[in-house]
């Protein structure tokens, strides 16, 4: 195998997963033109309930008679934007947490790494229960900044690691003695090199939120109706599972073909990008 | 909240310690835990450390079994893909445990129960044990109670012997290329035996993986439990937190980080112990 063959090779892999990706934000932005009935109608509450799968309901109706598919369609907005809104955040916190300790070295850094594992031995699952429980199930936006806010300690450790890394190195020297301030310095010269990493990150981490959401909605804990993710329509559907069970499966099969996607990206970003810089 | 009259609520408010500030509430809190008093449960009207002690042992044994089934799987699988990377089974099984990877356990705990118990009839669909089990012979009360432990068992496994394949088959991949492998290929030892000796040290990062993959499954193992009616702490959380019943809530929380860090330590001891260069000297 030549070199370049072996170079193409993880760069041709990011495309079958970037098109799944794609395909599913656009099913997302065009579920209006996709979807052939109206999510939220109504037609008939009593003849039209629980109707199994056809022609003109290819997933089904529920227990209100609305159309399963043109929920689903439409859930995917709220489960892929509270999803990929939720990671933008803890991104953000990460970063910010991870260079502040590496920036500011010494015991500072050593206290805020030991804090970090206080907060990852918490069980993320629980702490999300509890307080979405104990906050009277808060609203959609409160459920993304709390998805965000526990979901960032990984990214402040690897942000930390990378920074370390490249603190010592002759660009950055050559920067310093330039007297460039420390957040031109990270935002122009360190930013670039952790952007693969993030990127990485980034789609493992929306794979792992889009279950994560679902899974609490699916408790009754994440998003509420009348939102409707796609955890929230497989909740409306858990107690007639066994006789309905298209108001399960459909949606559940559409999670998990997302995330799949999202998986699969990130694997492939990471052999391309930065294969050794993040554990598997 | 709105029966109960003025003086009650002041009453009570006293009783608990909500008139304090926080960190006299704190303190309280911190120090009844100390002395081995973890609370009253409202919800099932008698003390937090008698529901704990009936809900930590069935987590326990179903946690413990799908540590060791995903491990025995995944081990497997991960090393047999590792050592053919590349090959079309080495792909395949690679799309397979994505799909498992990504896939939401509850959504697989719901799809197994509709298979398995709705349309086949095959299982039982949750508990522990049959209602009438202490009237059957003890061999039926064994068969009983792994019918029960099947799907929650399984709904853990696939899951977890996933994420285990992927850093073994990583791991595998890495050492198969290492120059003691290639020394014994060069001596001509049989690629069986071959792959033996490279397994052995592949292991060893298995230990920390196993560490990790525990929050993983105390998570699922939340889900699991409350669609199978598995009476361990998961389902114990879930109805602790529809009924608001904060001293078990509170307990369970630090049951379960106590388990996480528990089970972080132990993998970091056992790597030590199997590896003398990761011993601090």
């Amino acid at each position: 195998m030549s070199a370049s063959a072996r170079w193409s090779r993880p760069k041709r892999a990011l495309i079958a997963p970037l098109v799944l990706v794609a395909a599913l934000a656009v099913v997302a932005l065009a579920a209006p033109i996709l979807s052939p009935h109206d999510p939220r109608v109504q037609p008939d509450i009593v003849a039209l309930k629980y109707q199994s799968p056809s022609l003109s309901h290819p997933f089904g109706t529920d227990a209100v008679s609305r159309d399963v598919f043109s929920r689903v369609l439409y859930g995917a907005r709220v489960s892929l934007t509270v999803a990929s809104i939720s990671v933008a955040v803890a991104l953000l916190v990460g970063t910010c947490y991870g260079a502040f300790a590496a920036f500011a070295g010494g015991a500072i850094d050593r206290w805020l790494m030991r804090a970090l594992d206080v907060l990852l031995s918490l069980p993320r699952v629980l702490l999300l229960l509890a307080v979405s429980a104990l906050w009277n199930r808060p609203s959609t936006i409160w459920l993304v900044l709390l998805l965000g806010l526990t979901g960032w300690y990984g990214v402040a450790r690897v942000v930390r690691t990378q920074m370390l890394a490249q603190l010592g190195r002759e660009y950055v020297l050559a920067a310093q003695a330039a007297g460039v301030r420390r957040g031109r310095l990270f935002t122009r010269h360190l930013l670039p090199h952790l952007v693969p990493v993030l990127a990485v990150y980034a789609s493992l981490g929306v794979a792992h939120t889009i279950g994560l959401e679902a899974g609490l909605s699916f408790l009754g804990f994440g998003v509420q109706p009348p939102t409707a993710s796609w955890g929230t329509i497989m909740q409306e559907g858990s107690s007639v599972a066994s006789t309905s069970w298209w108001l399960t499966a459909f949606p559940g099969f559409a999670t998990l073909i997302a995330v799949v996607a999202c998986n699969w990206l990130g694997d492939a970003l990471r052999d391309v990008f930065a294969p050794e810089q993040v554990p598997a | 909240m709105g029966s109960a009259s003025a003086e009650t609520r002041v009453v009570l408010r006293a009783q608990r310690g909500l008139d304090l500030p926080p960190v006299q509430q704190y303190m309280r809190w911190l120090r009844s835990y100390a002395s081995g008093d973890l609370g009253w449960s409202i919800g099932q009207q008698r003390p937090v450390a008698d529901v704990l002690r009936d809900a930590i042992p069935p987590t326990l044994l179903l946690m413990s079994l799908a540590l060791l089934t995903s491990l025995a799987c995944g081990i497997a699988l991960g090393a047999w893909q590792g050592a053919h990377a590349g090959s079309r089974g080495d792909r395949a099984w690679s799309g397979f445990s994505l799909a498992l990877f990504s896939v939401p356990e509850f959504w697989l705990a719901l799809m197994l129960l509709l298979v398995f118990v709705s349309w086949l009839h095959w299982l039982p669909s949750g508990g522990m044990a049959s209602d009438d089990a202490a009237y059957y012979a003890w061999p039926t009360q064994v068969v009983d109670r792994l019918e029960h432990l099947v799907l929650p068992l399984l709904s853990l496994t696939l899951v977890g012997a996933a994420h285990i394949a992927r850093f073994q088959r990583a791991a595998m991949r890495d050492v198969i290329t290492l120059p003691f492998v290639r020394t014994a290929r060069a001596k001509g030892l049989r690629e069986r035996a071959v792959q033996r000796h490279a397994l052995r040290a592949a292991l060893l990062p298995m230990i920390a993986v196993s560490g990790m993959l525990i929050p993983s499954l105390l998570a699922g193992a939340v889900f699991v439990e409350t669609i199978f009616a598995w009476p361990g702490m998961g389902s114990t959380m879930i109805s602790a937190l529809e009924g608001r019943d904060y001293d078990l809530l509170s307990a369970g929380i630090v049951v379960i980080s106590a388990m996480t860090v528990l089970g972080s330590l132990g993998a970091e001891a056992a790597t030590a112990l199997a590896d003398p260069r990761t011993r601090r000297t």
